[in-house]
């Protein structure tokens, strides 16, 4: 697999994210957070290129929940196409993921300022 | 009715108990001291932990003499009201310790300050350590909680969790708190009540143990709203007509239109604004919001429960932690499971006033009252 291959060849082809992200202590829905790659300065597009590297998000299970969930933390829906049509979609609890996911969801989460 | 005359019994049932509780099991000794005139000897925390948790042979005891306790303690509320005597729990010692995470996320962080150090120049230490320190005072002087699991346990916080990060949450261990983006919110530590109601979550964890998902999760989140409530209430002396009931109030960034996250007077009501939405909270069964986000809507549904609790409080009047806090204390410790539901909350209150207060007592009858009037029962 692709993915997981050596730094400074990740894919950069564009890619379309869609976040939607419940839960927290205030528990507000925020509006989905909706990043075409494209539309990123090259910087940020490679930021999130290698995060979703990283966090091999393609091969994650399309679930990740929580066996018991901690109280007032986010849950995230997160949905990644890739141009040529690859398309994976992932249900998460924040403390149910990996490192390498949390920084792939929070990342997304703060791209909203720059869409 | 001579409640010391009670007491000489009340004192020798226990007596019994306790020597039964020291041969047979492996709870720590009574630390309240014995000196004091109207005190029990086995604190009721502990008489509620055996009665849920203790040897068969101890549980049905164990709840009696608890029974029996609750209601002196309804008459030592008499007494003090008269100014006639104060028991108070000893000041006892807190163990905070705040991380600093410096915008990382693998807690705890880098150790800043530590219980009895000097004020950092961080506000966002100094609050962590100021409102977990209020919230640990709250619970030891009005229900005699030793720290979140009444067996002094640690008060960790860890500040600048990730970047603008727009929560504060407990793990299971310790709390954890973000900066705020600066467009919706500040920072999460700024509010006392918000800090009160994630050490509530480690409160109930160790008591109840909701489950935190559809009506038990629900009452989850209402546990942390309104013990979060009482302590910004206890902490300003308000009383149920002087408190603003909301929770986290002024922590919303400038420019977005609400007061707070939410009201426990008037859900649905705390804010309304174009960039995050309106308030969904339900005030009453009939709105109770079905679906799978936010685990089951739970910080939507809390609205009801919160506000049986308002109604409770508000009908009793004075000070909302003297009665409606006690009975849904000892609810919280002594009557939930961890899958109740609301129809169990308020069947647990209810039981609670009863022991605490007397069957068809003034205060029994407004918590039978308050869960009628949002629906419940
Ligand atoms: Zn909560």
């Amino acid at each position: 697999m692709r993915d997981g291959a050596a730094l400074g060849a990740f894919d950069v082809s564009n890619m379309r994210l869609k976040l939607i992200r419940t839960g927290g202590v205030a528990g507000l829905a925020p509006p989905p957070v909706v990043v075409d790659t494209a539309a990123l300065p090259e910087k940020e597009a490679q930021r999130v290129a290698a995060l979703v590297a990283e966090a091999r998000f393609f091969h994650l299970p399309a679930v990740v929940r929580s066996r018991k969930p901690q109280p007032d933390r986010f849950q995230y829906s997160l949905v990644i196409e890739q141009e040529g049509g690859r398309r994976h979609a992932v249900r998460c609890d924040e403390e149910a993921a990996s490192g390498a996911l949390c920084r792939l969801l929070h990342a997304v989460q703060t791209l909203k300022n720059l869409t | 009715m001579n409640p010391f005359g009670k007491l000489s019994l009340e004192r020798k049932s226990e007596i019994t108990l306790k020597d039964v509780i020291m041969k047979k099991s492996h709870v720590a000794p009574c630390s309240i001291p014995v000196g004091c005139p109207v005190c029990t000897i086995i604190p009721s925390h502990m008489l509620r932990h055996l009665s849920r948790h203790g040897p068969a042979a101890l549980r049905e005891k164990a709840w009696q003499t608890l029974q029996h306790s609750e209601r002196l303690r309804g008459q030592r509320d008499v007494l003090a009201g008269l100014g006639a005597g104060r028991w108070g729990v000893s000041p006892g010692s807190k163990r905070r310790t705040i991380y600093d995470l410096s915008h990382d996320t693998v807690l705890p962080g880098k150790r800043v300050r530590g219980e009895g150090d000097a004020k950092s120049r961080d506000v966002h230490v100094n609050e962590a350590y100021d409102h977990s320190g209020v919230t640990a005072d709250f619970f030891r002087q009005v229900f005699g909680r030793n720290s979140v699991d009444d067996q002094g346990m640690r008060l960790d916080s860890s500040v600048h969790y990730y970047t603008d990060f727009d929560n504060a949450f407990w793990n299971g261990a310790q709390m954890v708190y973000g900066d705020g983006d600066g467009v919706v919110f500040q920072r999460f530590t700024k509010c006392l009540d918000i800090i009160g109601h994630e050490l509530t979550h480690g409160v109930t964890q160790y008591e109840a143990g909701l489950a935190y998902q559809g009506q038990s999760g629900a009452l989850n989140e209402s546990f942390s709203d309104v013990f979060g409530s009482m302590v910004k209430q206890w902490k300003k002396k308000q009383t149920v007509a002087g408190a603003d009931w909301w929770i986290g109030e002024g922590l919303f960034a400038r420019g977005v239109r609400g007061d707070a996250l939410r009201s426990l007077k008037a859900p649905g009501t705390a804010y309304d604004d174009p960039q995050i939405g309106r308030d969904p909270q339900p005030a009453h069964m009939r709105d109770y919001v079905k679906g799978g986000a936010d685990h089951g809507g739970v910080h939507t549904n809390s609205g009801i429960p919160n506000h049986a609790f308002y109604l409770v409080a508000t009908a009793l009047g004075g000070h909302s932690w003297e009665k409606a806090g006690k009975i849904w204390y000892d609810t919280l410790c002594a009557v939930l499971r961890p899958h109740a539901t609301f129809a169990d909350a308020a069947r647990g209150t209810l039981r609670s006033a009863g022991i605490l207060y007397g069957s068809a007592s003034r205060e029994q009858d407004a918590v039978k009252s308050a869960w009628q009037q949002v629906g419940v029962l």
